[in-house]
């Protein structure tokens, strides 16, 4: 499948900060709902904004669409539906004002899609934006960016601050414009239940580079946890250990393929082991290599 | 599609175009009703005193109630004087940097290709709907002044030079571009407001300096200065300096008299003084061109903050 959203050496150094993120390459398939993972700083929101034209590369380059936008801004925005991190609507203007707004921005914008959207998640177009609730707040910014009809969808932890009803509901409706418009999205976001719902990819972002880089599906079946006091870690396939809430210390393996350990070891990994395994192990890993088992 | 673009814009910052439209609808109404309390008075020319006359004892009641009524003008025209600095800032410092300030340029330019049309989108209606305000205050400081002053010529006095007329307007709209480009560059509006009116400040000092000691000095009237400090034309007549005449009958600057007699600065001199002066005729031509200087220099602060807006970092 071609990829639509690329980095090649990607790297961004922040003035007094460092390296936000550095040497990164990435493929994100067209079509695909791709999560991106990372703990705080590892680098998601710098990496989204890189593609939208907000962030140019301190080095390497970046493609939205097959469009730099380092070099050509308007096109790669032109491309690109995005979501902020916070929700960045004007507190002055009601919702039906925001959609009119969006189509005085943006050519083409499509304001009865949008309104429809709007509608369809009960928020009324008349009410304001600072009555609106932080979950409401994402849903307007999510039906603003479907509104464009762009191919690729850029949603930058719009999650973080709804409430589990009102996540479900966001999911839904990303995940149904996307599947019957043919778009790819690429999802930042904390929450590992909603991704495995929601997500048929996963990126997982650490110390500024990917650790990891699979199919939802590939990275639960490619993944099994033992006991850590039951494993010898030098044997291979051993990615990270980790606790588990009762501190019970975990290790998370890698099985198939070349290297891996045999599928018959300890018991299958849920999706959050995974990418917490993966995590752990990005904080040792001073220059991790990609893994990419699918 | 424009006139989407201009209520919407106009929504955004409803308190800052309601303040400012308030503010110039007071100065309106305060300068009409000053300037009908003041002619019902009826104080004709003849009422009015001069270097020749005292004010006529017929006359002395009503000049009186003109006096209590021109004292009550006091705080409108100073409104009026400040006007440029309030409006300008009002709704300048938060047109750019308030958006940066809150995130919502994150909306904005993920959603315009062209910053540019997103700027322009927000910074036109308030600087038209800001020189409208501007002109009406000017026209109403121009009436007040008159009413203060019937038997002057507004159009061939520079009386109120700078507090009315166009000039008025103008100054905003150097205030509105030095707070859109400082708004732009530090994207936080506190910080904008206080750094604005230094800037626009001191471009507006500079602007009126650079008029008076350029363009001015060289088309000024010299007149001695008895002449136009007592007479009447020091009331229409623009001063700029005072000139010294030396006894070889060159003429100097008082900078350049102290450095050619150190004992001026103590006060012992002899020197015949003249006054360097546009006269009065030259008003309009004078505004107009200080006008058009003015609206030069805030163009050029709006150009240098769309340059920052189409380089920054949105919040």
């Amino acid at each position: 499948m071609t990829a639509v959203l690329e980095a090649h050496g990607y790297g961004k150094r922040y003035r007094g900060r460092g390296w936000a993120l550095r040497g990164l390459d990435l493929a994100v398939p067209g079509g695909s709902i791709t999560a991106l993972v990372g703990p705080n700083g590892s680098g998601k929101s710098t990496l989204i904004r890189g593609w939208i034209g907000f962030e140019p590369p301190t080095e390497g380059q970046l493609l939205i669409g097959g469009v730099d936008p380092g070099r050509d801004r308007k096109a790669a925005v032109r491309r690109a539906g995005y979501v902020p991190q916070q929700p960045a609507l004007y507190r002055e203007l009601t919702v039906n004002e925001h959609i009119e707004l969006s189509l005085t921005l943006r050519d083409g914008f499509d304001t009865a899609l949008a309104r429809r959207y709007v509608e369809r998640l009960g928020i009324p177009l008349s009410a304001q934006a600072n009555q609106l609730s932080g979950g409401e707040q994402a849903q307007v910014g999510l039906a603003l960016a479907l509104g464009t009809r762009a191919k690729i969808l850029l949603l930058d932890e719009p999650l973080a601050s709804l409430d589990p009803l009102a996540r479900r509901e966001f999911l839904h409706v990303l995940v149904t414009a996307v599947r019957s418009e043919g778009h790819t999205a690429l999802l930042s976001s904390h929450v590992i239940t909603d991704i495995e719902q929601a997500c048929d990819r996963l990126v997982v972002l650490g110390r500024g580079q990917t650790l990891l880089d699979l199919s939802i599906e590939d990275a639960v079946l490619h993944h099994r946890v033992v006991v850590a006091a039951d494993w010898d870690g030098s044997r291979p396939g051993a990615i990270a250990s980790f606790p588990t809430m009762e501190g019970e210390l975990l290790t998370l393996v890698r099985v198939g393929g070349g290297g891996g350990a045999s599928d018959a070891v300890g018991r299958p990994a849920t999706l959050e082991e995974v990418v917490i395994g993966h995590l752990a192990a990005g904080r040792s890993r001073v220059s991790g290599a990609t893994e990419a088992v699918a | 599609m424009i006139r989407t673009v201009a209520r919407l814009t106009f929504r955004m910052h409803r308190f800052e175009v309601g303040a400012l439209v308030v503010l110039g609808g007071l100065l309106l109404l305060g300068s009409v009703a000053l300037g009908l309390l003041l002619a019902s008075v009826g104080l004709g020319p003849e009422c009015q005193p001069s270097e020749f006359q005292e004010v006529p004892e017929a006359c002395l009641s009503s000049y009186i109630r003109f006096q209590e009524i021109s004292g009550s003008a006091g705080p409108v025209v100073l409104l009026t004087t400040f006007f440029p600095f309030l409006g300008g800032l009002l709704v300048g410092g938060p047109v750019i940097a308030r958006e940066i300030e809150r995130g919502t340029t994150a909306l904005a330019w993920s959603m315009s290709a062209s910053r540019l049309r997103w700027y322009l989108q927000r910074v036109v209606p308030i600087a038209l709907l800001l020189l409208v305000v501007g002109f009406i205050v000017g026209a109403a400081a121009d009436h007040l002044q008159h009413s203060l002053s019937p038997t002057t010529d507004m159009a061939t006095s520079f009386m109120g030079f700078r507090y009315r007329g166009v000039l008025v307007a103008t100054e905003a709209f150097v205030m509105f571009g030095a707070a859109a480009v400082v708004g732009a560059l530090f994207g936080r509006a506190v910080p904008t407001f206080l750094l604005a009116l230094i800037l626009g400040g001191l471009a507006i000092v500079a602007i009126g300096k650079v008029h008076e000691r350029v363009l001015l000095v060289p088309e000024a009237e010299l007149r001695p200065s008895e002449v136009f400090f007592g007479g009447p034309s020091g009331n229409k007549d623009f001063f700029i300096e005072s000139r010294y005449r030396l006894p070889d009958g060159r003429l100097v600057t008082y900078n350049e008299l102290v450095v050619i007699d150190p004992a001026v600065q103590m006060g012992e001199y002899n020197y015949p003084s003249l006054s360097l002066i546009i006269p009065g005729e030259r008003y309009r031509f004078v505004e107009a061109r200080e006008g058009l200087a003015d609206m030069g220099i805030g163009l050029v602060f709006l150009a240098g903050a769309a340059v920052v807006v189409l380089r920054r970092r949105p919040t």
